[in-house]
């Protein structure tokens, strides 16, 4: 260490201020992860204390009874196809908004953007009717067409701005090599614009894979359902067994903990970008 | 138009037309459906007579539409109580005592919880037997070991702790960002001047960062009209009746837990839609406004 910095008093308040508020954060995380792996009886003996020996039993019974697991591949499978589906139609919609604006493409551009505000309550019940007419519903597209609609206006508006700060001139030169309009956004401005779709890809991974509304509504049966949906209905029958409350919210919780961790960069760049939450 | 133009437009029109129609198809048909509907006493099957205002003229007369937008507004005391946490927490982090990187990802966890789970969390610790009234027995306050949730005043406490807790991280993580944005040669010379943190944070930080808490505010105010549906479900319920009960959380209890009266759930959904474009008419109107200190 070089030179040991004298602590300024008001750096030691500071950090007090922050562990106290800090300590709010991490209990509520603790209580559920601890109590996620004891007996019945030994949560209601003492709910505070981590346990006694890790017990998995919960998150076996999770398993070989609930089949947790087929909810969670649902979850993957809408979340991942969302993800891709958005950064395709996304990047190229973008690229045009940015590169290749038109008479028109402005107008376009503002009334999708718009409808931004437009709350998912809105629209979910004559799409739950539709989707019911076409024979959709419980299945996974549903809900992926959704999300590809619903983060559509964040994504063209974060990825416009991005890609119109790519300097046009390389865009040119692309173009006198020989390239077509996808060979630009193959070339140029898929590289080039890497930050921002990564920033955008987590932003909804993380929120189609923590949505609620959509679907609760679309899916009604268990083995087509969310992690998250299935454990609300899971939560709510088993009122007298804490335990394995914990286990299900410990289960829906923990991947996107670990996005977080991978991704708390593009999280903390993207809040700063605005309108994302 | 030359031949190449138009070939260019051609393009250019191929790429926007995925998303163009999935727009069309997914956004601007239902919406157009659900005013439609709500004109009607659709029951979802084959009932669909237009009735004019009949819906919504039902709605302004049951009581239980006033108290449910009444607790929107009274919910509305998350915003400023979480903007000032927000506040008071971006200038202590902006401060960079050891630790502040660990800090700001510890108060931002929450975000990336569901919002669901994070409300199961709240039922659970503000349940009867939960480790809220344990704690409070043990330090010997039993009298305020109560049903937290069994009553209106102290159920919508409990939802609003949960807003604000939960968005603590978002808003401090927003500030932060519009206060580095700040050039440090101002800060410094303010320093240099004989200002100190108070009236640093006061008279040069608060009013360069002020377009970012108008955006935060703001969004926050229409978040608490659409965001609030997970927290209530798992909370709450809505109950008791529909003490707790928000515009949002109505709407899906109209059109899919009870039967028939789907024209009447879509007209709340277009009261919910009307109020959200007022607010956000409002948020274009003051982020239009120019005092952007940041360029």
């Amino acid at each position: 260490m070089k030179g040991l910095k004298r602590i300024r008093p008001s750096a030691v308040a500071i950090f007090l201020v922050f562990a106290v508020l800090a300590a709010t954060f991490v209990f509520p995380f603790y209580y559920m992860f601890a109590n996620a792996f004891k007996s019945t009886p030994e949560y209601y003996k003492n709910d505070f204390k981590l346990p006694e020996r890790l017990d998995w039993s919960n998150f076996a019974t999770m398993i070989s009874q609930f089949r947790i697991q087929v909810n969670l591949l649902n979850s993957l499978f809408i979340s991942a196809s969302s993800v891709l589906l958005t950064a395709l139609l996304g990047i190229v919609a973008s690229c045009v908004f940015a590169k290749r604006p038109f008479r028109g493409s402005e107008a376009i551009y503002l009334v999708i953007v718009f409808s931004m505000f437009m709350p998912n309550q809105v629209t979910i019940i004559p799409l739950y009717f539709l989707y019911s007419k076409l024979g959709l519903i419980n299945t996974p597209y549903a809900v992926i067409i959704c999300y590809l609609a619903a983060s559509m206006p964040s994504t063209i508006m974060l990825l416009t701005a991005y890609f119109k700060g790519i300097p046009d001139e390389i865009c040119e030169a692309a173009v006198l090599d020989g390239c077509g309009f996808m060979g630009i956004v193959r070339n140029v401005i898929y590289p080039m614009g890497k930050p921002a779709i990564a920033v955008n890809a987590t932003f909804v991974f993380l929120r189609t894979w923590n949505d609620f509304l959509t679907p609760l509504v679309l899916l009604t049966k268990k083995e087509s359902q969310t992690v998250v949906v299935a454990l609300s209905a899971l939560v709510s029958r088993y009122q007298s067994d804490p335990p394995y409350q914990m286990a299900g919210l410990t289960i829906a919780t923990v991947p996107a903990i670990v996005m977080y961790l991978f991704f708390q960069r593009y999280l903390v760049e993207g809040v700063n970008a605005g309108s994302i939450k | 138009m030359t031949d190449r133009k138009r070939k260019e437009l051609f393009i250019s029109l191929l790429g926007l037309a995925p998303v163009i129609l999935v727009f069309l198809a997914f956004r601007a048909y239902p919406l157009g459906d659900v005013i439609y509907k709500s004109l009607t006493n659709w029951d979802g099957l084959f009932r669909q007579d237009f009735i004019g205002l009949k819906n919504y003229a039902r709605i302004f007369n049951k009581s239980y539409f006033w108290l449910t937008l009444g607790n929107c507004f009274i919910m509305f005391i998350n915003v400023p109580i979480q903007v000032l946490v927000g506040l008071v927490v971006s200038t202590l982090l902006y401060e960079k005592t050891p630790g502040w990187r660990f800090f700001r990802s510890l108060y931002y966890l929450p975000q990336i919880v569901s919002a669901v789970i994070i409300g199961y969390l709240f039922a659970i610790f503000f349940s009867y037997g939960g480790p809220v009234n344990a704690a409070l027995k043990s330090v010997g306050l039993q009298r305020f070991a109560i049903q937290w949730l069994g009553n209106r005043w102290t159920a919508i406490g409990v939802v609003i702790l949960a807003l604000v807790w939960i968005n603590i991280g978002w808003q401090g993580v927003l500030m932060l960002g519009g206060m580095s944005a700040i050039s440090p040669s101002v800060l410094e010379a303010a320093k240099i001047d004989g200002a100190n943190f108070f009236q640093r944070t006061f008279y040069i930080m608060l009013p360069m960062i002020g377009r970012v808490i108008e955006y935060s505010f703001i969004y926050s105010v229409a978040w608490t009209f659409t965001g609030l549906f997970p927290f209530i479900y798992s909370i709450t319920n809505g109950g008791p009746g529909y003490d707790t009960t928000t515009l949002d959380f109505l709407v899906y209890e109209k059109a899919f837990r009870e039967d028939s009266a789907l024209g009447e759930a879509c007209a709340l959904a277009v009261i919910l839609l009307a109020i959200v474009c007022l607010l956000t008419l409002a948020q274009r109107k003051i982020s239009a406004r120019a005092n952007d200190w940041s360029e």
